[in-house]
């Protein structure tokens, strides 16, 4: 079977794709050896955030901001987004220090999303936080999604728009030919396409060297947690911290979801996560510091998702130096949720053979031969 | 505090009584790791403490847990009481919370005696208050001699339903009625059953006896009794005020303040399920239990389970496999050498075997019920989050038959039951909606902690490395 283009993932970034192509009248086919959401696309913490991010994602992360305000119209579901301020706190002068030069270097890039304020806006966005924060940055126009709910409004658009999902079906084999690539899958059937896109999440670095352009992409499990309902503790508004792990997402229900950093071993070959329950310890003790009303609050659940990690924290996203055709987007290292509607249209106007709407330089694949090169 | 163990044993119910016993008798170091205040379980519930009139409404099968209980406190293991176990790893580690602290124990064997619930079976009505289990009514009974003096109806299939009632009976609590949900149908099917169980009569005769004996009294009260009932509804302004039923065409209605039901036992499988051993659907019973062999060791090895965690098989049965368990543990830790083992293994297994002779029987006769599951679109199924039958038929028919997805989607199964109480239901509406056998479906992860544990206990953890001391 032919297409023009395979895209191995059926993860969120792999469907964005896929959509922006199939609108092109191209014809695609996406690869899923689950289905698509199971694995960080579909279980991440469901931040929608441009706070904190690094300065070379933020033009891409506004950008992406303005179209999770369209997806009723362009994946036919709001994917449960709502806005919920996020608010990052200086626990200490030294913090607040650290949060002013952020400011400040953001504005220097012309950039306002991410304002400094004092003690008096904390105790207005989050009235309950403890004596000691001193004040905070805020970011207003963030927000939280549901991350299923968004991979499967994502693959039905997909399949909408025209495109072919094969779930349940690995990729064993893929090699570049003349005429582009050459898919083997796991249910023995063979498939070329002109171009091939890496959307393979935790399992890019495995995949990119199946094709010969390795990738230093590798995996990690986020470990997030969610307490019971803690009525009017968030007052909606999402925190975080400035100089120690913690991510507390104000969900629209009333519970608290624990994110922001805390990692649990792993097993990629067996697709095994053990929750390491000294990470939920960790996080109480910050939580009752920080919101210390939170002492009777119950952690119900704690759960994991394979994430597609770089030492460098930014993904890759460009056409391969080495493979002609072979596009990536990965790499993401557990931010990539909010990116993924943007990197569906700057992914296919790569592939497409145009200029992308904004630059991509940072993200370029044969970044990290430099940097070896320094070490 | 000691925190390394030969084995840990989590749940002090008859087989994890036997089986902590049975290790410390070996020389074993072994921690108890317990739910309740008191040693026994459910069935043997608070045993140590019920004064001598609970003893005796109770019942010899309920005092039977005395002489379990007093082996147990004589034997020498760590026994941690008001301890809730929400994380084991098949690597030998167990994390709880006891004592307003959450710790870690470690250990080569675990033994997970987690014992059976109720089946939780969704009905219009079912989440008001003054609706609750017949179990749920005994362990009242058991530790605080709390007993209804309003009108309470029961209803459901099984014996607990007629035990419950006898104990209800003999203490002049006011019954409006008892409805029993077997149909006749199954009373047929069981019949083939009936000739294994006869060659243990005596137990099946006390049974027998038992149930005639409360519907005589019943019928000596003028207590409404009535069979083949189904429809079961409970209404009432913000809690229970009326209880309606049909039977056999006619509509049933009774003024009632507490509506006490039963539809069964099943494994309790959360922590089984969490630790990753794996199971196997029961087409019949119509639930998941682990894989396990004689010894109750499950496919993870290291991980055994005794009890009615493994299979329900009543108390006297989870005594035996508790021992046959330890005994296993014993000979794995080189305290038992393996000709005394095959002796003393022989012994207790063929026990077991004479004990489970009427278990077919009693299976067919009291197997859930074809429409146990017929459920309506408006009836909640999912008590945490609020998710009616319906809303989870509309995503069976978009597609959806994994409860991990359906749970992600309209949060069924998300609340802090982590899905204990309308798990089999959504399984069921899922077969229902897409013709594909439980089997075939995955069944609902579960992750740490399954407990609710609160930001406290874990703030003030001691997970520390274990110290060899």
């Amino acid at each position: 079977m032919k297409a023009d283009v395979l895209i191995v993932g059926g993860g969120i970034m792999g469907c964005a794709t896929a959509i922006e192509l199939a609108r092109k009248n191209k014809s695609v086919i996406i690869f899923e050896k689950d289905v698509p959401g199971r694995h960080a696309s579909g279980h991440n913490s469901g931040g929608v955030r441009c706070q904190g991010r690094d300065v070379r994602e933020i033009p891409l992360a506004i950008e992406a901001r303005t179209m999770w305000d369209h997806h009723p119209n362009t994946v036919n579901s709001d994917c449960g987004f709502y806005v919920s301020p996020r608010l990052r706190l200086a626990e200490s002068d030294a913090d607040m220090e650290v949060l002013a030069k952020r400011e400040a270097t953001l504005k220097s890039l012309g950039y306002d999303h991410e304002v400094l304020v004092d003690r008096a806006e904390v105790l207005r966005l989050s009235p309950h936080v403890a004596d000691h924060v001193v004040g905070g940055l805020a970011c207003y126009t963030d927000g939280l999604a549901n991350p299923l709910l968004t991979s499967k409004a994502y693959a039905a658009t997909a399949r909408a728009e025209g495109v072919t999902i094969l779930s349940h079906t690995r990729v064993v084999e893929a090699a570049a030919t003349a005429g582009g690539f050459r898919v083997r899958t796991s249910c023995g059937k063979v498939y070329e396409g002109e171009t091939l896109v890496n959307g393979t999440g935790a399992w890019a670095g495995r995949f990119s060297a199946m094709l010969g352009d390795p990738l230093p992409v590798y995996a990690a499990a986020p470990t997030m947690m969610v307490t019971d309902r803690v009525p009017g503790m968030m007052s909606g508004t999402s925190l975080g911290l400035t100089s120690r792990l913690l991510g507390l997402m104000a969900a629209s229900n009333g519970t608290i979801i624990v994110g922001g950093g805390y990692r649990s071993p792993l097993d990629l070959e067996k697709e095994k996560i053990w929750i390491d329950p000294m990470q939920m310890t960790k996080a109480a003790q910050i939580m009752t510091e920080i919101l210390p009303g939170l002492g009777q609050a119950q952690m119900i659940r704690c759960w994991t998702a394979f994430e597609g990690c770089i030492k460098d924290k930014v993904p890759v996203v460009g056409a391969s130096t080495k493979v002609p055709g072979l596009f990536h987007v990965c790499g993401f290292s557990a931010h990539g949720f909010q990116l993924a509607p943007m990197m569906g249209r700057v992914v296919s106007q790569l592939v497409l053979g145009q200029q992308p709407e904004l630059p991509l330089d940072a993200f370029r694949p044969d970044r990290f031969s430099e940097t070896k090169a320094q070490a | 505090m000691k925190n390394r163990y030969d084995a840990i044993i989590i749940g002090a119910g008859p087989a994890g009584l036997a089986c902590s016993t049975e290790l410390a008798d070996k020389g074993l170091e072994v921690a108890v790791l317990d739910e309740q205040a008191a040693p026994g379980g459910q069935i043997y519930r608070n045993i140590s403490k019920t004064s001598a009139r609970q003893r005796a409404i109770l019942g010899p099968d309920y005092t039977a847990g005395l002489e379990l209980i007093r082996a147990f406190t004589e034997a020498t293991v760590d026994y941690l009481p008001q301890t809730r176990v929400w994380q084991a790893e098949a690597a030998g580690e167990v994390f709880f919370s006891h004592d307003n602290r959450s710790g870690r124990f470690q250990a080569p064997f675990l033994a997970l005696n987690t014992g059976a619930m109720e089946r939780p079976v969704p009905f219009p009505g079912w989440t008001l208050p003054g609706v609750m289990t017949c179990g749920g009514m005994s362990n009242l009974y058991k530790d605080s001699t709390l007993v209804p003096r309003e009108p309470v109806v029961l209803a459901g299939s099984g014996p607990l339903l007629w035990l419950v009632a006898e104990h209800l009976l003999a203490l002049e609590a006011p019954i409006a009625a008892i409805l029993d949900t077997t149909p006749l149908k199954q009373m047929l099917t069981a019949m083939p059953e009936l000739p294994a169980a006869l060659r243990r009569a005596g137990y099946l005769f006390k049974g027998v006896k038992m149930i005639a004996a409360v519907q005589l009294a019943a019928r000596k009260a003028k207590v409404p009794m009535y069979r083949q009932v189904s429809g079961l509804r409970a209404e009432g302004d913000g809690r229970v005020e009326r209880v309606k039923a049909s039977c056999r065409g006619r509509e049933l209605s009774f003024e009632a303040s507490t509506l006490l039901v039963h539809e069964g036992i099943i494994p309790n499988t959360a922590l089984l399920r969490q630790v990753g051993c794996r199971h196997s659907w029961n087409p019949v019973q119509r639930y998941w239990h682990p894989q396990v062999d004689a010894s109750g060791k499950t496919s993870l090895g290291s991980v055994y389970v005794a009890g009615d965690g493994t299979f329900v098989h009543g108390a006297k049965a989870a005594e035996l496999k508790g021992r046959l368990t330890g005994l296993t543990i014993a000979r794995e830790l080189r305290r038992l050498t393996e000709p005394d083992y095959r002796r003393q293994a022989a012994e207790v297994q063929a026990e077991l075997q004479e004990e489970l002779l009427p278990r077919p029987y009693i299976d067919a006769l009291y197997a859930p019920r074809k429409d146990l599951f017929t459920i309506s679109d408006e009836t909640t199924v999912c008590r945490c989050e609020g998710v009616t039958a319906g809303r989870i038929r509309e995503l069976v028919e978009q597609g959806y038959t994994d409860h991990n997805e359906i749970k992600s989607i309209i949060r069924c199964g998300m609340g802090p039951c982590q899905g204990r109480m309308c798990g089999s239901a959504v399984m069921e509406l899922v077969a229902e909606g897409s013709g594909r056998s439980p089997e075939e479906t995955r069944q609902m992860r579960l992750r740490p902690p399954i407990k609710p544990v609160s930001l406290q206990e874990l703030a003030n953890a001691t997970l520390g490395e274990p110290d060899e001391s």
